[in-house]
């Protein structure tokens, strides 16, 4: 059984949650560090699945390697071991040459939206570059772009402008229409609203949600900002120190968070409550996040864990599947019951 | 009335306003949109203006000067560094040859010869500062430290040098200049692609299946290139003034040809007794680098997309007040 294609003008299509668009398999990337013979490991070893259909919510503290996953699925930077698939197919393992067609099927939308765009083009020319370089170009494909930079939102005016007449949120809706020049499946968002500012980010949100439908994608949605990925995500993962901590449904994570970490970074986040109506327990992390050219032993999350004991600092906890969808890398963790810890447990939201 | 004057060749179907809109920018011929452009930077940049204008009227007044003008190298030793007058507009020189018309013929000369070292120069530092800048690891050493090498050499030294190698002539010397220039030249196109290699775009080209090749020449060779032009524009006047020099210690032009360099050395040789002798060459030189200084700083601006919107909204708001 094939699934069919969603068509722009379809109502919500239908979700095969059985097949995976995107398959990572014990990612490493280390880097050459500067100086001292350590490599910095910015990604230690991350498997992952994203299914078709889905957004898959990356997040950790910056430097926790989730920005490194995203640029080694677009083959920005090499695996050091470890295998990325992309609808079966072995990217990390194709050459260039091969790899040149299937790229029109995923795509990426970067931070940065000033440093995205080529300040000598202008926007139609920026958003033809994909076509012509994929030899697309046809004059169907490039009306086509006309009606894509409608679709984000910019009117006609906007095609023969350059990138320094336009606003950081502007440009980052060119950036988005870039990346669906070529149809792709899946779209890589790298803190892709982070540089905007709030009431432009809920726009973009919003407009990515709906492109989502519209295009029948899946989202790896990479960021920091707990609620802003919970929004739009189906299944999050949580990242520290270049590994995967938890990962599982967005709601159950966050409503109960199996991993001290998760509970951690979910304790830490704001609340619209006064303070004589706060229920929830504080979880206050001591200490910075440790170097990755020399990350801890054991549990790299050891050291700032306020339940650490003796093997957490010995024995690398297993990624374990505790039942419900969900994965969690702590050694006190066995079922989606929780942490046998007192203090633990949901943190409660008045 | 079926239609109108202007759409009369285009098919019917072209009827709707967003076919309408689109068909004269399809239809036109890359050439013909370069020749727009630069038609409209002329108009629009009074350094352009001033700068293309005078080397047109230079090159126009050397070719007038072949047909019309006295033969600069006729010797008319009963008057020799004699003033301005009605029959040597600029004097004679020491040989009682007139310094207007070699003045003319020098201006050729001399054009070309900074043309010739400008070329070399470009040639040459441009693509192996581009590799040096994009490629880096060794072949970055390798290149940068040539580079430093040759730009510890005293640059008339090794332009001597290198005419010693080759023998004396201009083309020589001027090929030896641009040797000279072509470090500076491979620095700078090298800092400028460390710079614009970080981009995002860069990365972003690459997402969409860019190759290597495709990438230098639509997003590096475009963002880099700016200042590169600025100081090509420089050289062109240094370059006027490394072949007077070269000329001048009778390794460039050799004699009896006239070039604004020559004409300075020996125009100095007599600064006590006829002053006036070195005011026009040395006012030409001048003037002309000025004139590629100023297109060059026009073309760096009209380059740019930022810069160009810049100055064309303030020349309109100059232009609105009285």
């Amino acid at each position: 059984m094939t699934e069919p294609k969603p068509s722009a003008t379809s109502v919500v299509p239908a979700v095969d949650r059985s097949g995976e668009i995107l398959a990572i398999d014990g990612l490493k990337v280390h880097y050459k560090a500067r100086q001292g013979k350590h490599p910095v490991r910015a990604v230690d070893g991350v498997s992952l699945q994203i299914r078709r259909g889905e957004t898959f919510g990356l997040i950790g503290e910056s430097g926790s390697g989730k920005s490194t996953i995203g640029r080694a699925v677009m083959r920005l930077v090499e695996p050091t071991s470890g295998r990325v698939h992309f609808d079966g197919k072995p990217i990390s393992a194709m050459s260039r040459r091969q790899l040149k067609q299937l790229r029109r099927r995923f795509q990426i939308v970067f931070q940065d939206p000033t440093s995205a765009l080529d300040p000598r083009k202008t926007i139609i020319n920026s958003l033809r570059e994909p076509l012509e370089v994929q030899g697309l170009a046809t004059p169907a494909a490039l009306d086509r772009v006309d009606l894509l930079l409608s679709r984000v939102g910019l009117n006609t005016s906007f095609r023969d402008r350059y990138p320094h007449e336009l606003s950081g949120g502007q440009k980052q809706r060119v950036n988005i229409a870039r990346a669906l020049v070529l149809d792709p499946v899946l779209l890589v968002l790298d803190e892709a609203v982070s540089a905007l500012d709030v009431s432009v980010q809920a726009e973009v949100l919003n407009m990515f949600a709906a492109l989502k439908v519209e295009f029948g994608l899946s989202v790896l949605f990479i960021g920091h900002d707990l609620a802003v990925v919970a929004h739009i995500s189906d299944r999050i993962g949580v990242m520290y120190l270049g590994k995967l901590m938890e990962l599982g449904p967005t709601d159950e994570v966050l409503d109960q968070p199996l991993h001290p970490y998760t509970a951690a970074l979910r304790s830490a986040e704001p609340e619209v409550v006064p303070p004589s109506d706060r229920v929830r327990h504080r979880i206050l992390l001591t200490g910075e996040i440790p170097s990755p050219t020399h990350p801890p032993s054991g549990c790299v999350f050891h050291p700032r864990c306020p339940y650490a004991q003796e093997v957490c600092s010995t024995t690398v906890p297993e990624w374990r599947d505790v039942g419900d969808d969900r994965w969690v890398a702590c050694h006190f963790v066995t079922s989606v019951d929780g942490h046998p810890h007192p203090t633990w447990g949901s943190p409660a939201l008045g | 009335m079926t239609s109108s004057p202007l759409t009369s060749d285009a098919p019917l179907a072209e009827g709707s306003p967003l076919v309408v809109n689109e068909a004269p920018s399809r239809r036109q011929t890359p050439n013909r949109r370069r020749a727009a452009a630069v038609g409209s930077w002329l108009r629009s940049d009074r350094r352009a203006q001033f700068g293309v204008g005078f080397l047109v009227l230079v090159l126009l007044a050397a070719f007038a000067a072949k047909l019309f003008a006295q033969n600069p190298l006729t010797q008319d030793l009963n008057h020799i560094l004699d003033g301005p007058s009605g029959k040597h507009w600029l004097g004679t020189d020491d040989l009682g040859r007139d310094v207007f018309s070699r003045l003319l013929g020098g201006s050729l000369v001399s054009l070309r010869a900074s043309c010739i070292a400008v070329g070399v120069a470009l040639l040459i530092g441009v693509p192996l500062g581009l590799l040096a800048g994009f490629r880096g690891g060794i072949t970055d050493e390798i290149v940068m430290r040539c580079a430093d090498t040759l730009l510890a050499f005293p640059g008339l030294v090794l332009a001597v040098g290198v005419v010693a190698m080759l023998g004396p002539g201009l083309t020589n010397a001027m090929v030896a200049v641009g040797i000279v220039f072509a470090p500076s030249l491979a620095r700078l196109m090298r800092a400028q692609v460390l710079s614009v290699k970080e981009h995002l775009y860069v990365e972003a080209a690459v997402t969409f299946g860019s190759s290597t090749g495709q990438i230098v020449k639509r997003h590096i060779i475009p963002n880099a290139v700016q200042p590169v032009i600025v100081q090509t524009s420089l050289l062109f006047a240094l370059s006027l003034l490394a072949e007077a020099g070269l000329s001048f210690i009778g390794l460039g032009v050799q004699p009896p040809d006239p070039s604004w360099g020559s004409m300075l050395g020996r125009a100095y040789r007599f600064m006590q007794t006829a002053p006036l002798q070195m005011i026009a060459p040395g006012l030409i030189v001048m003037i002309t680098a000025l004139a590629f200084n100023a297109i060059g700083d026009s073309l760096r601006d009209e380059l740019d997309p930022i810069r160009r919107r810049r100055r064309r909204f303030s020349r309109t708001d100059a232009s609105v007040v009285p």
